[in-house]
Order: structure tokens, then C-alpha cells, then sequence
């Protein structure tokens, strides 16, 4: 056993959620354009669930504040909100609801107990690239 | 020429394939690892440092603490003299699997049966980052309110355990148990609820045989 087994780790390039996604979006966008040819990034599209906690704004602002100066300078983030859509835990009817906190099934009124079918996704759907 | 690619890669996938590389590690080495999360102040702490305590015999355990700032929790959980390491996020509302790669390079991984991972306090977030655990616990404090379940349906319906803290406090709180319960297994058949108090050690048994068993399923 160390005698002072406490360590402390900075990371501080971290400073919300939103900036630790683009940066994962970056990673993936450099091998896609590896893949695909591509010479300039014109733009991305991000499909983003209503439930998978990120804010759209948030993620532009991290965006804006990323790209500038770097290989992806100049293009645009476009994102796509999907709403949530669910099955009723009790009959099985598929529905939208309203918005996430309250899910009365609109056939046989249960709140609870649904599962997600739609709206926990945060991916990135398509690019569009200048390949020469 | 300009051209439209469909892509369709989930953005989170970086980090999932560092959690499958944290838990090939953990497979390896048996080791039962753990991601407790829950809103700030719901005594994820506390209650580490009773089952440290009270495990100390048992299971060779060791914690990597995720905070904000401080180093404050990775020196609580020390004091009962498991490996620590804290994690300071610096804003960051969560843990990711780089995150815990880089810290349990601080422990020593060969003197490990179970390992807590104490995320950042943040219903939200966590739940999106799997950080290599085989079951994420989310604690929920009886001073909170039994509608959480009901406002973060995620958290809940990925747990496999919710343990209600703070049961020493329910004579002076509005919290109904069954209430907070019957939520979290609508939205989770499969949830274990497990009341407990850090502070008196109530009914801390119960989770420590659910932590037998988990760590059995390992070896
Ligand atoms: N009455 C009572 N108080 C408790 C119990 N468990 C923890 N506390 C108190 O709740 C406060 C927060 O406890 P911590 O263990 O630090 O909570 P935490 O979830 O680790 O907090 P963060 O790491 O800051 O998110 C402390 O003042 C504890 O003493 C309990 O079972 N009963
Ligand atoms: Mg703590
Ligand atoms: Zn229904």
C-alpha cells in the first residue's frame, strides 16, 4: 500500500458535457473523411434525441468554439431533434408524448413503465464534403 | 465536387469502446466494478465509507472518486484504508471511460476484487457515460423527493439497484417509499430497491448480500 494513495487529475479540458461531444464528433469526422475522400468538411448533421440530455445550443456554442483554426474551420453543424417516441408498458400502443416528464399512453392512460423506442440517439447522420 | 455522405455513427461510441476496454481489464482480473451515481449530496460518500469499512475483511476494494474539485471524498474513502484516486473534473458534470483508464493507473489492479467508481453528483449526465462497469447504482436520498424516479427516467431505467439513503430521516420528511419504489420498477422491472442508512448502518446487510452476490458471479 502507498503511504499516500490519494492522486489528484486534472482534466480540464472538460467544462460541460456538450464540449466532451464535439470533441467526440471531431474523432469520428477525421476518420469519416479519411474514408470518404473528403478534402473540406461543408457541413455535418447530427441527429439529437430529446432524451439523450444534450442541449442543441449548447452543442453549436461548443462547436463554434472548437472548429475555428482547425481542419473543420468553416463548416456548418447542423442539428436534427428527435422527438421521443414510445411503447406503452401496459398495452403496447406507440405514441409520442408531449414532452418527457409526464407519458399518459393515449389509449389506456398508464404513465409508466413504456419503453424508448425513439430519442436517446446522439449520432451523426450525414456528412457533406468537397472531395477534390 | 461536393457530395453527401450518410454516415449514422452513435457519438458515443468513442467512449463506449474505452469501456469495453476497461471491462476486458476488469474481466481479466475479476474484479466487480461498479458506477455509483446520484444527485449531489445523496451520501454516495457515506455510504462508501461504511461498506469499506465493514467489507474491509471481506473483498480487497478500492474507489476512484470523480468530483468537480477537491480531493476531499478519494481522502474520506482512504481513511478507511482502501486504495483511492480521485478523478477532478473541473467542471465536467460527468466520468468517462478515459477518464477512469488514466486514474486506475494510480492503483495498484492486482489488489482489487471490487471497484466503486463515485461519479460526479448529477442525475443527468452520468447516465449517458459508461465508465466500464458490470451495473451502475444510482442513490437516491429520502430528503429528495419521491417523484425523482419520475423526472429522471433514464438514470432509473438503467440501474439495476436504487438505493434509497437516508432512511434514518424519513419520520421528518414527505417521502413515500412505495411511491419512489413503484416508480423506479415501472420504469425497470428489474431494479433492486434496497433502503439503507449511512449514518445508522440500517439494513446496510441487505446491499452488502447484493454485493456478495455480484462479485461471486465474477470469480
Ligand atoms: N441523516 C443522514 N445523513 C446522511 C446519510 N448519508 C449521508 N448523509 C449526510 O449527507 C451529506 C452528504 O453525504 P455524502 O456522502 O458526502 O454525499 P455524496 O453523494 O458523496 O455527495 P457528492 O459527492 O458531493 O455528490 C453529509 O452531510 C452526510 O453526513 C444518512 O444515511 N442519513
Ligand atoms: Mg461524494
Ligand atoms: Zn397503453
Amino acid at each position: 500500500m502507498p503511504s499516500c494513495p490519494h492522486r489528484v487529475y486534472g482534466v480540464s479540458d472538460l467544462s460541460m458535457h456538450e464540449m466532451s461531444i464535439v470533441q467526440s464528433i471531431l474523432g469520428i469526422l477525421r476518420e469519416e473523411m479519411i474514408k470518404h475522400d473528403g478534402h473540406r468538411l461543408k457541413k455535418v448533421v447530427i441527429k439529437n434525441g430529446a432524451l439523450a440530455g444534450v442541449v442543441t445550443e449548447s452543442l453549436i456554442f461548443a462547436w463554434d468554439a472548437l472548429t475555428p483554426g482547425g481542419e473543420f474551420d468553416g463548416s456548418k453543424l447542423e442539428v436534427v431533434e428527435v422527438p421521443i417516441r414510445v411503447a406503452c408498458g401496459e398495452c403496447g400502443e406507440e405514441f409520442s408524448p408531449d414532452h418527457s416528464r409526464c407519458m399518459p399512453c393515449p389509449k389506456c392512460e398508464a404513465l409508466l413503465g413504456h419503453t424508448v423506442l425513439q430519442g436517446k440517439e446522439m449520432l451523426i447522420d450525414s456528412i457533406e464534403i468537397d472531395d477534390e | 465536387m461536393s457530395k453527401e455522405v450518410t454516415i449514422i455513427r452513435n457519438v458515443l461510441e468513442a467512449n463506449d469502446r474505452l469501456a469495453d476496454e476497461l471491462r476486458a481489464t476488469f474481466k481479466a482480473k475479476k474484479i466487480l466494478c461498479l458506477n455509483l451515481m446520484s444527485s449531489p449530496g445523496a451520501g454516495k460518500t457515506s455510504v462508501l465509507e461504511r461498506t469499506l469499512t465493514d467489507l474491509r475483511d471481506e473483498f480487497r476494494m478500492a474507489v476512484v472518486e470523480g468530483d468537480l474539485q477537491t480531493d476531499n471524498d478519494a481522502r474520506r474513502v482512504a481513511a478507511t484504508g482502501a486504495q483511492a484516486v480521485q478523478i477532478n473534473t473541473e467542471g465536467g458534470c460527468h466520468l468517462d471511460s478515459g477518464m477512469v483508464l488514466d486514474a486506475i493507473k494510480a492503483l495498484d489492479m492486482d489488489e482489487v476484487d471490487i471497484l466503486f467508481v463515485e461519479n460526479v453528483g448529477n442525475l443527468v449526465c452520468p447516465a449517458e457515460f459508461e465508465v466500464g462497469e458490470d451495473y451502475k447504482v444510482t442513490l437516491l436520498s429520502v430528503a429528495e423527493g419521491d417523484d425523482k424516479p419520475e423526472k429522471y427516467p433514464l438514470m432509473f431505467h438503467i440501474s439495476s439497484v436504487m438505493l434509497l439513503n437516508k432512511v434514518d430521516l424519513l419520520p421528518y420528511v414527505d417521502f413515500d417509499l412505495e411511491k419512489a419504489a413503484g416508480h423506479a420498477r415501472k420504469l425497470n422491472k428489474d431494479i433492486e430497491v434496497i433502503t439503507v442508512s449511512a449514518r445508522t448502518g440500517e439494513n446496510m446487510n441487505a446491499w452488502y448480500d447484493w454485493l456478495r452476490a455480484r462479485r461471486a458471479e465474477k470469480l
